[in-house]
């Protein structure tokens, strides 16, 4: 009953947003034809999708098995908190969430904007229209109210590696991000029909800020869980999907420093929303990789191949929709000269880096696809690709934001500015002494971008420095802006810490042995068997000892679904500052004594995750900038 | 007349630039190409033993074996396993932990170097996140098509 209800509101939510969707098209043929409040319809699009939303969450709750999803992603024994998170652990919850996120950014924008009543109406007719077509296609080949007679009186299982905590908040924090762009599509295009006024990068830059930080925050998350989920100890495999995302991170950076160059200078405006299109564009491009599993990836899901393709019109459609409306642009610009010393120079700059890593990722993310429908061979990009890529673009990249929040807005003197930070770069010469001192047995490698690393983190402290040492505070807007680039320096590290300086043991471990790697002595202590709500769990035990002293238990586990018959592992990490022990467990031997255990030491990983909390952080403070200053 | 030329200076200065980077860009891509075979592809192409490739199939039934090996004093386990197209077989060696979804009778894609004829040994399994999933390269596979697993 409650789910034909939500069924019903789904329908609605059609209905309703192809009101937008059909004035959209005919407004390019100047008929009015009908006068429509696209506020209202923003409103009862949302809460139509939310209650729609509501009822297939009440749905697997009460484990409604009549529903094909929750019957193939769900059963009776399954842990409430992952009944809950199960709507969106499958294909059909989750662009029903996508919806959602889709229709509450415009209802965010409705209620929350500085914008006027008639470019609030315009931007929202945009946004309903994206609605429509996210709705169709969800109606059409993905509805989650499909029900099957007869039904199955026990389901089958939500994906064991998905029945995580990890996992339950990252899809919700990507979606926020990935969808959050599409009001800032709906902003720019809106802005274009109407002439591009100076204010409209007013309204637009809030909404930057918070996609971005719930884009990272959700890469973030993902990264994590692939971390200690999937017993692989590593944190980024340049898989394709991993790439989907971080594209339009890229891009969002780059419009993150555009936008207040933009603001404050009224220059780059064209460029902004360049940028604002093409980040919704490659979070759909994302979105299509994902859900049509054109690419090998360890991410891809079993799918329908129809469902590849109207995604692919969709993002054809939206994509010519953005270009066509630039093209067709009414506005007149100020030239601006720029010189490349200087804060807007040095910003162009980071725009350049930024997209030429865009296009590089692009480029070996879709190649495969390419070669494979151009030449008929089957390859894929690994990362040796991406690694030698990104490797000598850091430098460049690095030097520049060191520099760039040093120099002076309109045209600044290189000499001028290396006086100026003279004591900078004699701190950075000793820095440099400091970490090769420390780790000179390790590849020069690691030292370099260590080093690196610090040097950006040092650059930014001393940015704070100079204002407290002159007795001011430090402004806001440059306080987020050294948060952020702190963020990037700890990332930096604790990327290089987990890759370069990885140390991997594989080995038969007998119970009782002890092993050493780095500073810690492992010692097996045997196997348990635990049993869960609904698995059964083989749980290794190993004391960690460093000088004789043990210091933690670490607890790996192998898993055992019952309802899916599938098997999890659940890597055991201790974490310290300077790196994290990473224990994973495999088969046993024949003989019932050996078993096979992996154990990393993974230096300096924990800075990665401090590092995206810098960021998100950074973004944040900037968030509310933005909004204090309407 | 002269900001025109200033113009066209700094547009071909990105297009060499861009131009540049892309043939860089095309020449790195092609070195770290990863190419997939089939079984059947392994034994009739020439494959270089140095070259990194992907293989993919069946894993035959019953096929899973392991055996213990000393390495540099530590005990290892080599697992093997055979994967088929239904036209030739491939023998895998393998050291480390097998992805949580590897099942005997199921669609796997290996990496790694081939050793000799008949023989590979992976460096990674590839590992997916969901039972039902087959990559689409191994479904491609036209034999193993026909075969309709």
């Amino acid at each position: 009953m409650i789910s034909e209800i939500g069924f019903l509101f789904l329908t609605l939510t059609l209905v309703i947003s192809s009101f937008s969707f059909a004035q959209l098209i005919y407004s390019h043929f100047n008929s009015r034809l009908f006068v429509l409040n696209h506020l209202k319809v923003t409103n009862l699009i949302f809460f139509f999708t939310l209650s729609s939303y509501i009822s297939l969450t009440y749905s697997f709750l009460i484990s409604d098995f009549s529903l094909n999803v929750v019957a193939q992603n769900s059963n009776s024994q399954l842990p409430t908190i992952y009944k809950f998170t199960g709507v969106w652990g499958n294909h059909e919850g989750s662009i029903l969430l996508w919806l959602l996120v889709m229709t509450f950014f415009g209802f965010l924008f409705s209620k929350n904007s500085s914008a006027t009543e008639k470019f609030k109406n315009d931007v929202l007719k945009i946004q309903n229209s994206l609605c429509f077509l996210v709705v169709s296609f969800i109606i059409f080949t993905s509805n989650p109210f499909k029900k099957s007679f007869p039904y199955p009186i026990e389901g089958g299982d939500l994906n064991p590696l998905l029945q995580d905590p990890g996992l339950a908040i990252h899809p919700p924090f990507l979606y926020l991000g990935y969808v959050g762009f599409s009001i800032i599509y709906s902003i720019s295009v809106a802005a274009l029909s109407d002439g591009v006024k100076n204010y409209f990068i007013k309204i637009l830059k809030p909404w930057v800020f918070i996609s971005w930080i719930f884009l990272t925050c959700g890469i973030g998350l993902g990264s994590w869980w692939a971390y200690y989920e999937l017993g692989w100890g590593g944190f980024w495999f340049w898989d394709p999907v991993e790439n989907a995302s971080l594209l339009p991170w890229l891009t969002a950076s780059a419009l993150l420093h555009t936008i207040v160059v933009a603001d404050k200078k009224k220059i780059f405006i064209n460029w902004t929303i360049i940028l604002s299109i093409l980040t919704f564009i490659l979070s759909l491009l994302g979105t299509f990789l994902v859900r049509s599993g054109v690419l090998v990836s360890v991410h891809a899901f079993a799918n329908d191949p129809t469902r590849g393709v109207y995604i692919l019109i969709l993002l054809a459609s939206i994509s010519f929709f953005g270009i066509f409306k630039y093209i067709n642009k009414n506005i007149q610009l100020r030239r601006a000269d720029i010189t490349l010393i200087s804060r807007e120079g040095m910003i162009s700059l980071n725009n350049i880096f930024m997209l030429s890593l865009t296009f590089t990722i692009l480029v070996g993310t879709i190649y495969p696809l390419f070669a494979s429908v151009l030449f008929n061979s089957k390859i894929s990009v690994g990362a040796p690709f991406f690694n030698s890529i990104l490797m000598p673009v850091m430098f460049p990249f690095i030097a520049g934001m060191i520099i760039g929040p040093y120099t002076k807005w309109g045209k600044d003197d290189l000499i001028v500015l290396l006086n100026r930070i003279k004591i900078l770069i004699l701190c950075f010469f000793i820095i440099s002494l400091l970490v090769w001192y420390l780790n000179y047995k390790t590849p020069i490698l690691s030292v370099i971008f260590i080093a690196l690393g610090c040097w950006i983190i040092f650059s930014s402290l001393f940015e704070a420095f100079q204002f407290i040492n002159k007795k001011l505070r430090v402004p806001k807007k440059i306080f987020a802006q050294i948060t952020a680039h702190i963020g990037i320096g700890l990332l930096i590290i604790g990327a290089t810490g987990s890759s370069i300086l990885k140390q991997e043991k594989i080995q038969f471990q007998e119970v009782g042995q002890s092993l050493k790697i780095k500073n810690f002595d492992v010692e097996f202590l045997g196997v348990k068997k635990i049993e869960g709500p609904n698995y059964i769990s083989q749980m290794g035990v190993f004391s960690i000892k460093k000088q004789g002293e043990q210091i933690k238990i670490l607890r790996p586990e192998k898993r055992f679904y019952n309802a899916g018959k599938q098997v999890t592992t659940e890597a055991a990490i201790h974490s310290s500052i300077f790196g994290d022990l990473y224990i994973a467990i495999g088969d046993v031997h024949e003989d019932k004594t050996k078993w096979t255990t992996r154990i990393w030491f993974n230096p300096f990983t924990i800075w990665i995750w401090i590092g995206v909390f810098f960021l998100a952080s950074g973004g944040s403070l900037s968030f509310l900038n933005s909004l204090s200053r309407k | 007349m002269k900001k025109k030329n200033k113009r066209l200076i700094t547009i071909l200065i990105f297009m060499t630039f861009f131009a540049f980077g892309s043939v860089i860009l095309l020449f790195n891509l092609r070195e770290n190409l990863i190419f997939f075979y089939s079984p059947t592809e392994v034994f009739e192409k020439q494959i270089e033993t140095t070259q990194m490739i992907r293989v993919g199939g069946m894993v035959k039934n019953e096929s899973l074996a392991k055996k213990i090996k000393t390495i540099e004093g530590r005990q290892l386990e080599e697992i093997s396993f055979v994967i088929t197209d239904f036209e030739n077989e491939l023998v895998i060696s393998y050291i480390g932990i097998l992805p949580d979804l590897f099942k005997e009778g199921q669609g796997v894609v290996v990496e790694g170097f081939l050793k000799n004829v008949g023989k590979f040994e992976a460096k990674t399994v590839l590992a997916k996140h969901d039972e039902n999933y087959m990559p689409p390269e191994i479904k491609d596979i036209k034999s193993i098509k026909d075969n309709k697993i």
